[in-house]
């Protein structure tokens, strides 16, 4: 495996291939953990940690698998490997996990791990897989973290349970946006990134059939 | 059809991944237990702690913990008679989170009663109370629970020795929409409920249970005050949720009976052991 492979296998789902942006995966969990920054970091670093160890996995026994079964195999693999996630948050971030607990058990239906294990790690060796994985988790987590920023910040006026912006009810100048704090607001947030996306980058627009 | 894809082999992987996969999650699950039961012990105990006033964030650490609450006395009552109860053969380990679920520990709340639409109450219930040097009550406080537009509010209640004087009120568990609802544990909220200088009354002179919330922000020179608490903005279902959460835990379903028996000085508060 060359060098640049490599490069481009960890970089790539970053801007020009990002799993949610370009592929619109992964949408439900962005929505959902995206109002505080220390969640959505959290978020991150678990998905992250899922679809690449997920995809090491899979691509180490992939000559195993039969075809047969294979998503049922996939499936299982990323569905273990989440609840051990969320068993350790649990036990060493007791309070994180608590908000967080439902959207880690979630992770397992994150299309982005399924979708990467059967288009990605059924094809290729297991260190190029897991590099795949990794750069996905970093594509979903830089778009998640934006998302997050712009959400905290003008939804509570904070970053990181900090506060930035002078609340008006504290005597500042600042009145929060409480829809920023709503799902639906990622959305919104979304949607603008991929816009801007693909204003600079006009090849990931899709074309009618 | 290649031997992959035999049907035998399809029966060999299935089989061998789901006992290796079954065996790293037991395996995180059982070895982790010791870790998870300890940090929902000294995190509700941290809770505790906390609505009393003797623990706070950034003084105290959670190695603190396990001493601070030796201070605490704890009791299993029975909610019905307000009795001290031994019923409950290891009120050590006792959650009301486990305990809430199981229907011989419960007891149904007929609809009309059930102001906080929790629809089941436990039969016992643990309490904790902190004592002055001459053994009276300086504050008691109570598990309270509630429900508010998404979720059940799952609260600690700390009274005065007067017993309808607020001393702290807190909130561990939720899932009410953060930033709306969810400021039901914001510390600014939160710490209306224990100031001194402008405390929350429950009850008025009558001892009729009087705590309703104010659209906007309360303040001292209010008239009434004392029996008003600030309106979350955009929440207004879960601010009624705690509103109601009052009425019932402090009425004859809920902690009523207990609070009478205090009254009438016919609970035993001086033989309580320390824990």
């Amino acid at each position: 495996m060359s060098q640049s492979k490599t490069k481009e296998v960890l970089l790539s789902p970053i801007f020009s291939n990002n799993p949610i942006a370009l592929q619109v995966l992964g949408i439900c969990s962005a929505l959902a953990v995206t109002g505080k920054m220390e969640t959505t970091i959290t978020m991150c670093i678990a998905v992250t940690l899922v679809v690449a160890f997920s995809n090491a996995i899979v691509a180490a026994i992939r000559e195993l698998i039969p075809n047969s079964i294979r998503i049922i195999v996939q499936m299982t693999i990323i569905a273990s490997l989440v609840i051990v996630v969320d068993q350790l948050l649990k036990a060493f971030m007791p309070e994180l996990a608590k908000t967080l607990s439902v959207f880690v058990g979630l992770i397992i239906t994150n299309c982005i791990v399924m979708g990467r294990a059967e288009a990605f790690a059924m094809k290729n060796d297991w260190w190029t897989s897991f590099l795949d994985g990794v750069g996905n988790g970093l594509g979903y987590s830089v778009l998640l973290i934006a998302v997050g920023i712009i959400r905290e910040l003008t939804g509570s006026g904070q970053l990181f349970g900090i506060p930035v912006l002078p609340l008006a009810t504290d005597g500042g100048w600042y009145v929060p946006n409480g829809l920023m704090l709503l799902p639906p607001s990622a959305f919104f947030l979304i949607g603008v990134f991929i816009w801007i996306l693909r204003s600079f980058d006009p090849s990931q627009v899709e074309h009618d059939a | 059809m290649s031997d992959r894809d035999s049907l035998k082999n399809t029966f060999l992987v299935a089989f061998v991944l789901c006992l290796v996969c079954s065996l790293i999650v037991s395996g995180a699950a059982i070895g982790l237990r010791p870790i998870k039961e300890r940090n929902e012990r000294i995190s509700f105990q941290r809770e505790v702690l906390s609505v009393a006033g003797l623990y706070e964030k950034g003084k105290n650490t959670a190695d603190d913990i396990p001493e601070l609450f030796k201070q605490i006395k704890t009791a299993m009552i029975d909610l019905e008679t307000g009795e001290i109860t031994d019923a409950v053969s290891d009120p050590d380990s006792f959650k009301l989170k486990d305990v809430s679920k199981k229907p011989e520990l419960t007891i149904k709340i007929p609809a009309d009663q059930d102001i906080a639409g929790i629809k089941r109450r436990e039969k016992y219930t643990k309490i904790y109370l902190l004592t002055k040097e001459d053994g009276q009550i300086d504050q008691l406080i109570l598990t309270v629970r509630g429900k508010g537009l998404w979720s059940t509010m799952w609260g600690l209640l700390s009274l005065d020795g007067d017993l309808k004087t607020v001393r702290g009120l807190t909130f561990y568990e939720h899932g009410e929409t953060p930033g709306l609802g969810g400021e039901i544990v914001n510390p600014k909220w939160k710490a209306k409920w224990s100031n001194p200088e402008c405390p929350k009354i429950l009850f008025d002179e009558q001892g009729e249970i009087k705590i309703a919330f104010y659209k906007g922000v309360v303040s001292c020179d209010m008239p009434d005050s004392q029996h008003k608490f600030d309106g979350l903005a955009g929440a207004t279902i879960t601010t009624r949720g705690v509103q109601d959460m009052f009425k019932f835990w402090l009425g004859e379903q809920g902690y009523g009976p207990l609070l009478q028996k205090i009254k009438e000085g016919q609970f035993p508060v001086t033989e309580l052991s320390n824990k």
